[in-house]
């Protein structure tokens, strides 16, 4: 096996037992991106120099016996251009902040750096991370690696891409609606939406503040859990990130789900979907149920109401969030403005694509006087409802199971160019509903379909029940290992 | 539900958001699949129902009151550096009718 | 013609005297360079996010309780959506829904009458940064220091119906703030700044007319100018068949007039919704209590207290509370001289006196109370007389002296002990040898004189009392 397809705590072995260096590595890495990223376009951005200075001096710690307890010293990887990196361009994939250099790290990025990574890249994905193709990037859509004909998903289709291609050994997306988990499925790796909370947002470019969520992106649940392990935590930047004692996840990688509750919701069985993702799924139900796991079917009231209240509330939060991109202060600044009402008008008309400006003005429509109570206000009370029957799931449960998309990834020229009306597919309820009530989930490999594009299954656990999700993925990409997969 | 020209003008003037004609078609057939996607929210029955605005119960988050902050010209520079126009460490705008 | 009543009601902006900004860690200090005191959160770059400095609530509801209101157990923040070029996040975090304080009411003294003017809420916000179109022929310039500062908004009813209703309770507001320690409430450095709503209606009329927001006024002169002309503009405006628009409208000081800004939307035209950056706020009893406890004595109860406890008259006690830097020099050099109504004038009197001849700010003034407490001390025991006092205080005013070493080391300390008396007396009878002889003769007008002399060649310092008895006893002996 060549040394960019290892795991990561494999490479991270090896470098610890000087077996390879890191400087080594991240070269290796950087010559493969050079290589096929003209092919998949998963980057923005890559830092060839800083990777390589960062190495030596990742490696030079090691040598001196620190970073020996993180699980990703000198391992190389990738973050999406929505997550703020110090001196580095953030670009979010917009136009709008094509010339975007922060003078900050975001936390997780410190996080990082601190534990020993190295940064290969800024990853590409939909404009402000609004999209579910990664073909509204400014910069070009990305191409899914296992086929280059098709979407990788979206909107952290980079990320996806770039683990899947081996151009970094792990990568950091964003979730605000699935926006982790379906690329993930769509490029067979392995992504985690981490509770609400337990990840800072300070330095992640907002789409949504109350939804939008880092996560890791790996080749497998271990990898995953990581990079979760490192970039986990209380920040007392973020008013939103929560102070408590947090496990150590890797603790979590153990095969046994004997006695544990899994929830399969029932009206998936009725749903439209291809019947090689619904085999599967049969599939993953059976290694669960041979594991001494308890499956029972549930019935939820208030599933339909989660993508139409998604729409609202997202859009309504974005279109204040990106308010502040106005062309004053960094940032694109129209050469036609004059006047600064003319500044405003001409920098955003022309700094944001298609997809990003209808989304704000869903979300100013909402906020109107007039729609404020019928729309915006009722749509908080519905995400109670919605919250208040999983509490009541969760109090039976420990996890809910389902396939991560019931379809296996489009073709880039097939793709509905009309975004909005793709979050109308019934499978993206299930993503999205893990953002509304703020829980944990995973999207883990299952298998292919006929065109041997990858099949995702979807693990949604209680708020701060990663340990539960990880446990049960742990245990069943050890099964489908056992199989001759994986 | 229609959206009318009027209120597109509206949401143009609140978000500093111009379309092409072609762009409005789109988005007022986009606005009202929304709509008509929303009307169960709208009829959905909350009677008592308390908004949930933030997902997790995280209360009375506060920093000290400490200035931590550097304040020198060196940090000026630092966030002007990315600015579209600056002046005498001023960000620069177009002469306006205050 | 029909007769008018003006309504009014405000809205004032007061920043917070707090160290560092209201949701980073940036100094509030006002002046310096521009934008030097800014960071990525309160220059709105993406990825900053706020968090709250507890100081800020817990000044917002220092203030609520000063003004009678209720504080709301569970608060939190809104955001303001409208674009301009000095807001940097294109939202102002503030309070729409849940603001802190609600439901106050300050009492006001008009002097011949009292009212009661109703507080509808005093929410907490952000500062904006500061626009400048003067220092730039072809641009307008911004700076960022002071987006962030911590702001309180107190909105009150419309129950005010005169310039000097509105002034007395600005005024009274400003010195509570002062009181609370939690403003400096400087108008001309724009931490304290009222905005203006005021409508017209027919005398007996209950509806309340259409209202014009007036803004950027900046002194309580202004004020009273700013009321005069947009009443009288309204009222001449209907009086013409013409109609009121609901609109912002700046006043123009020099000018003497104002000028129509815009034409104001409804406040849910700004599209608030609540912050999902920000959780809720949740304030118990037990902390509105403490807090409650915490708070300094407030003038009222500083008029009432000195008057009482100290037997002032209530010229006095009204005089040393008119400023919180006068009534803090009265309290700390009370402390060291008990001599309350001595103590009263000093300040009153000398202090005010020199403050207006050296026209110094009274929160400038540096001298120690306890050099004034020493000089009264001196005066008080006879150690010293008045000319001599008044003429240290100077110095102490000035240059804050030491008094008791000054007097010493000028000697200018009375003549008090018998050796230097009757050397003294020995010395002048000497000198005057006829009036000597007048007294001897009956003359009792030649005591006066020698005494005079005494006086006049100890500069007032020798104690009259034992002078005048050794004088007498020495002139009866021979």
């Amino acid at each position: 096996m060549s040394l960019i397809h290892l795991n990561i705590l494999e490479l991270s072995d090896k470098i610890k037992n000087k077996e390879i260096s890191a400087v080594e590595v991240t070269r290796a890495v950087l010559e493969h991106i050079k290589e096929k990223d003209g092919e998949y376009n998963s980057f923005i951005t890559v830092t060839e120099e800083e990777a390589i200075r960062q190495a030596i001096k990742v490696q030079e710690k090691i040598d001196k016996g620190q970073l020996s307890k993180s699980p990703i010293a000198g391992v190389p990887m990738a973050i999406k251009d929505n997550i703020c990196t110090k001196n580095i361009r953030t670009s979010c994939a917009s136009k709008m902040l094509e010339t975007f250099i922060p003078s900050y790290n975001a936390t997780v990025m410190d996080k990082l750096e601190g534990a020993g990574g190295i940064l290969l890249g800024k990853l590409n994905m939909d404009e402000c991370a609004m999209g579910s193709s990664s073909d509204t990037s400014y910069f070009g859509p990305t191409k899914n690696p296992v086929n280059t004909q098709y979407s990788p998903g979206g909107s952290s289709g980079g990320s996806a891409a770039a683990v899947a291609a081996s151009q970094g050994f792990y990568s950091l997306g964003s979730d605000t609606g699935g926006s982790i988990r379906q690329p993930s499925s769509y490029c067979g790796v392995t992504g985690i939406k981490p509770t609400y909370g337990s990840v800072s947002r300070y330095g992640l470019i907002p789409f949504a503040s109350s939804f939008d969520q880092i996560g890791p992106i790996a080749k497998d649940i271990s990898g995953a859990t990581a990079v979760l392990d490192v970039i986990k935590g209380y920040d007392p930047k973020d008013s939103t990130s929560v102070n408590k004692q947090y496990p150590t996840y890797l603790d979590s990688l153990v095969d046994d789900v004997k006695g544990m509750r899994i929830a399969i919701p029932k009206d998936i069985m009725d749903s439209p979907m291809d019947e090689v993702v619904r085999e599967k799924f049969e599939e993953a139900i059976e290694i669960f149920k041979n594991k001494g796991a308890i499956i029972q079917i549930i019935e939820l009231d208030t599933i339909d109401y989660v993508i139409p209240a998604y729409y609202i509330l997202s859009s309504a939060e974005a279109s204040s969030n990106l308010s502040r991109f106005d062309g004053i202060r960094y940032g694109y600044r129209s050469p036609q403005g004059g006047n600064i009402e003319e500044i405003y008008r001409k920098s955003r008309s022309e700094g944001f694509g298609q997809e990003v400006k209808y989304r704000v003005f869903l979300g100013a429509y909402v906020l109107s006087p007039d729609n404020y109570e019928d729309y915006y206000s009722q749509a908080l009370k519905v995400r109670r409802l919605i919250k208040n029957e999983f509490d009541q799931v969760f109090s039976k449960y420990d996890i809910v199971i389902l396939p991560s998309n019931f379809y296996t990834a489009s073709k880039i020229d097939e793709l509905d160019k009309e975004p909005i009306h793709q979050h109308s597919k019934a499978d993206n309820k299930y993503t999205i509903v893990a953002n509304m009530i703020g829980g944990p989930a995973i999207s883990i490999p299952c298998g292919f379909d006929n065109n041997n594009l990858p099949i995702g299954l979807q693990l949604i656990g209680r708020q701060f029940g990663e340990e539960d999700i990880i446990r049960a993925a742990y245990s069943f990409e050890t099964a489908r290992k056992g199989c001759g997969h994986g | 539900m229609e959206i009318s020209d009027k209120q597109i003008k509206k949401l143009a003037d609140y978000t500093k958001l111009d379309l092409d004609e072609k762009e409005k078609a789109k988005l007022k057939k986009d606005l009202s699949t929304m709509l008509e996607t929303a009307k169960i929210i709208k009829d959905a029955d909350t009677k008592g129902v308390e908004p949930l605005i933030g997902v997790n119960s995280n209360i009375n988050v506060f920093r000290d009151d400490l200035v931590e902050n550097d304040s020198s010209i060196k940090n000026q520079e630092q966030l002007l550096k990315i600015a579209p126009k600056t002046k005498d460490g001023f960000i620069q705008v177009n002469k306006m009718l205050d | 013609m029909d007769k008018y009543e003006i309504v009014i009601g405000l809205e004032v902006h007061v920043e917070l005297s707090t160290k560092s900004k209201i949701f980073c860690g940036c100094s509030t200090e006002f002046g310096g360079k521009p934008n030097t005191k800014c960071c990525p959160v309160c220059m709105g770059m993406p990825g900053g996010l706020p968090v709250l400095n507890k100081r800020v609530l817990e000044y917002a509801i220092k203030a609520g309780l000063a003004m009678n209101c209720k504080i709301r157990n569970y608060s939190r923040f809104d955001r303001k959506n409208y674009f301009y070029p000095d807001l940097p996040k294109s939202y102002q975090t503030s309070q729409l829904y849940l603001p802190i304080c609600y439901d106050g009411n300050v009492e006001i003294n008009l002097g011949d009458y009292k009212k009661n003017i109703g507080i509808n809420e005093i929410h907490m916000e952000e500062d904006a940064g500061k626009l400048i179109h003067d220092q730039d022929e072809t641009s307008s310039l911004i700076d960022f220091n002071r987006s962030g500062v911590p702001l309180i908004e107190i909105v009150t009813k419309p129950d005010m119906t005169s310039k000097e209703e509105v002034i007395g309770f600005l005024e009274k507001i400003q010195l509570m703030l002062q009181y609370l320690d939690i403003s400096d409430c400087k108008m001309q450095e724009g931490s304290f700044r009222a905005d203006i709503n005021l409508s017209v209606r027919p005398l007996g009329e209950k509806k309340l007319g259409t209202r014009s927001e007036m803004k950027n006024i900046n002194s309580f002169k202004a004020i009273g100018r700013a009321i005069d002309y947009e009443s009288q503009r309204q009222i001449e405006l209907i009086n013409r068949g013409g109609r009121v628009i609901q609109e912002t409208r700046r006043w123009d000081d020099f000018n003497g007039l104002s000028q129509s800004m815009r034409v104001k939307g409804e406040a849910n035209e700004y599209r608030y919704f609540p912050d999902p950056d920000l959780g809720p706020l949740v304030i118990d009893d037990k902390w509105i209590g403490e807090i409650s406890k915490s708070q300094p004595e407030l003038r009222e109860d500083k008029i009432d207290r000195y008057i009482k406890e100290y037997g002032l008259p209530q010229y006095d006690a009204e005089v040393l509370t008119s400023s919180k830097y006068l009534a803090r020099l009265f309290e700390e050099t009370l402390e060291i001289s008990p001599n309350p109504k001595e103590v009263s004038n000093w300040i009153m009197i000398e202090t005010m006196r020199l403050v207006r001849d050296r026209a110094v700010q009274l929160e400038e003034l540096s001298f120690s109370p306890v050099n004034l407490a020493k000089l009264i001390n001196l005066l008080v025991d006879g150690k010293i007389n008045r000319t001599v006092s008044k003429d240290i205080f100077e110095k102490i005013f000035d240059r804050d002296i030491e008094p008791e070493a000054y007097v010493k080391e000028h000697k200018l300390g009375m003549i008090d002990n018998m050796d230097s008396i009757n050397l003294l007396v020995d010395e002048i009878m000497k000198e005057f040898p006829e009036s000597v002889i007048d007294y001897r003769n009956g003359k009792d007008r030649a005591l006066k004189h020698l005494m005079g002399q005494i006086m006049k060649q100890t500069k007032g310092k020798a104690d009259p009392v034992k002078v005048n008895r050794i004088l007498k006893e020495k002139l009866d002996e021979d």
